[in-house]
């Protein structure tokens, strides 16, 4: 399991677990990211900028600091497009 | 009977407010274009009721004040129209449940309806409702298509209540209706979502938004130039100047009316008339760039440019104590300050709503004060209008790492959903464009008109003298500019264009210029932002605000004059 902060652009998983409080969670959710959901990184901004997923075929930016509260196990396949992973 | 029209943010409730009401709303594709709620009225079958557009929410639980707003609403509402986002079901179908906890009469919108299909998702609209045991009615909003089904609707609702649920419910329940209504099958990225990944990539992103925002300034450059250099300029110096001096001199030939009128120069910048400054300043010279900017804005908004510009100067703004929706605030703010100001609300701590609002009245110069700039600065070349906007930017970096010091507490990080491209839908695009074209000239011209009538009174009465002599000081001494000066620092209250415009006939040097304009700029807000600041911020906050921007306007104007040799 690694951080949202930590995975490779273009990984795709499963979240497994959020960390931080209450609030946090709420406010994460609100965006669908939630344990079990499907997630894929799709860009890191330079510069401890934001991290930019996608969950449920929509592109959510998301602060540095809370990507590391989001852990994700990795899956091989990245079926988020149907599209084959670059290796 | 109150209607509400509820959803989470950029589902398009503002255009189906506008397709109901026949109002005109702002609308844009980012998440927070409505702030505020917006009241119209509707008639279904002979009965008249209000229709409030509120502004988007993802859960009840308010987290900003934009949410808290909409969360009261809800108190007072008879109806509710909930609209989803049908590419987005599972996430906006959490507010639909607690919605229906509310046990209200409700109908449930999918919008976007004709993206559906596009995306590859299918959904079942009889499973659909037979689990939510209310009307669910498919509408694509910037066409119009579904809208009377929806009216038909509203009359014929019932109240339904469900059991309150936890948070774990809800997400089983909402998770049952998506396994079972809706299928998702594969396909390719379209050119708009490759163009829309390659905008977020930091190698691909930046030289994007390099080459987006030049675009956007050589076309507003040249769009103003041209309208004012062979349509403004021609009408009113060949067309209307000339009838005009006939028509007031028939029955003024002379004499203070005259003088109040038209002035006693024939140069419409420097006349100091109401029917000429008066009616030249807004119509000839801040229009013909207000025009442009607001069509480009509107692009840019209606495309879905803006989240991801404020997702790649997040970390920027961090520096400042700002995240990356700021950058919005302030694009908004280029026109005019006012909607920038509103627009501060989708923060959400005071913290970053005072060090926006800040950083705004201080370094942001609204599209009115620009096109006044660039005419008189832009005489002596474009690299003086770029070292007032240099000196400006350097300014607002520099009082928001301040800030971030001083003010105790972090801001809170960026998390904001990125909207999918979409090809801007040419008939909502004009009115918007319209719409904020109006705004303006309602707005500015009486104000332009009042200003320019003040500077007449003051004239007449010789206290543009006494002025003069009274803050002296600071002006004179300190940024080494004529006493003059001060009337335009009062008339800067009412309209920054009308100040910069009573610069001209003073013919000062091109350093005094440089150091009027930007003072001018820095060192209070305009009438019409103080007073939505006063309000967004409250009494204390606005005067700290109006504490620092006076002193940052001594010490620029002082450095500009010292440096400057």
């Amino acid at each position: 399991m690694v951080s949202l902060a930590d995975m490779k652009v273009n990984e795709a998983g499963i979240i497994r677990k959020l960390g931080g409080g209450e609030q946090f969670q709420a406010k994460v959710h609100s965006l669908n990211v939630r344990v079990g959901k499907k997630i894929k990184k799709i860009s890191k901004l330079i510069l401890k900028g934001p991290v930019v997923v996608e969950v449920d075929n929509t592109h959510v930016a998301i602060g540095l600091g809370m990507a590391r509260k989001v852990f994700v196990e990795v899956s091989d396949e990245d079926s988020s497009h149907g599209q084959s992973k670059r290796r | 009977m109150k209607i509400l029209l509820m959803g989470n943010p950029n589902v398009g409730k503002s255009v189906i407010f506008s397709r109901l009401t026949g109002a005109h709303v702002i609308s844009s594709n980012y998440p927070g274009t409505t702030v505020g709620f917006t009241k119209g009225r509707i008639w279904i079958e002979g009965k008249e009721a209000e229709l409030i557009d509120v502004p988007g929410l993802y859960r009840l639980e308010p987290f900003s004040k934009a949410e808290e707003v909409a969360a009261k609403m809800l108190k007072q509402g008879n109806i509710v129209i909930n609209i989803l986002d049908a590419t987005n079901l599972e996430r906006s179908l959490y507010l639909t449940m607690q919605l229906l906890e509310q046990g209200l009469p409700m109908i449930v919108v999918l919008n976007m309806w004709d993206d559906v299909k596009h995306k590859g998702i299918h959904l079942d609209l009889e499973k659909l409702q037979s689990f939510l045991q209310v009307p669910v009615i498919p509408t694509v909003a910037v066409t119009g298509e579904g809208i009377k089904d929806l009216v038909t609707h509203i009359n014929k609702v019932k109240p339904y209540k469900i059991h309150h649920h936890t948070d774990e419910e809800r997400w089983a329940d909402i998770g049952k209706i998506i396994k079972e209504a809706q299928t998702i099958t594969h396909r390719h990225h379209t050119f708009l979502e490759k163009l829309g990944d390659a905008s977020i990539h930091p190698y691909t992103g930046l030289p994007i938004a390099f080459v987006i925002l030049l675009l956007c300034f050589l076309i507003i450059r040249f769009f103003g130039e041209s309208l004012i250099e062979y349509i403004m300029n021609p009408f009113f110096y060949r067309v209307y100047g000339p009838l005009i001096i006939k028509l007031v001199k028939i029955p003024f030939p002379s004499g203070i009316i005259h003088n109040i009128l038209i002035g006693d120069t024939a140069n419409f910048i420097e006349s100091l008339g109401l029917l000429t400054t008066g009616l030249y300043v807004p119509f000839g010279m801040v229009l013909p760039y207000v025009f442009p900017f607001y069509l480009v804005l509107s692009v840019l908004e209606d495309f879905g440019y803006l989240p991801r510009l404020a997702v790649l100067m997040d970390n920027l703004m961090h520096h400042v104590g700002l995240h990356g929706f700021a950058v919005i605030s302030i694009i908004l703010g280029l026109g005019c300050n006012v909607p920038g100001a509103l627009s501060t609300r989708i923060l959400e701590t005071r913290r970053e709503k005072f060090i926006a609002s800040t950083l705004l009245c201080i370094s942001v110069p609204c599209m009115a004060q620009t096109a006044v700039i660039i005419g008189l600065v832009g005489k002596y070349g474009m690299a003086y209008v770029f070292l007032v906007y240099g000196i400006l930017m350097s300014i607002g970096i520099l009082v928001g790492m301040i800030l971030d010091r001083i003010l105790k507490g972090a801001s809170p990080e960026i998390f904001m959903e990125i909207p999918p491209y979409h090809i801007p839908h040419l008939k909502t695009l004009c009115k918007k464009l319209w719409m904020r074209i109006k705004e303006f000239l309602d707005e500015a011209v009486p104000l332009v008109l009042l200003g320019v009538l003040i500077i007449n009174i003051l004239n007449i009465l010789g206290l543009m003298d006494f002025l003069g002599i009274l803050a002296g000081p600071i002006v004179t001494r300190i940024w080494g500019l004529p006493p003059q000066v001060i009337p335009a620092m009062l008339i800067g209250f009412l309209r920054k264009d009308v100040a910069v415009g009573m610069l001209a006939p003073l013919h000062l040097s091109v350093k005094q210029l440089v150091t009027a304009s930007t003072v001018l700029t820095v060192y209070f807000p305009c009438v019409a932002t103080f007073f939505v600041l006063l309000k967004e911020l409250g009494v204390k906050d606005m005067a700290k605000v109006a504490v620092i921007m006076m002193i940052v306007a001594i010490t620029i104007g002082g450095v500009i004059n010292v440096l400057w040799v």
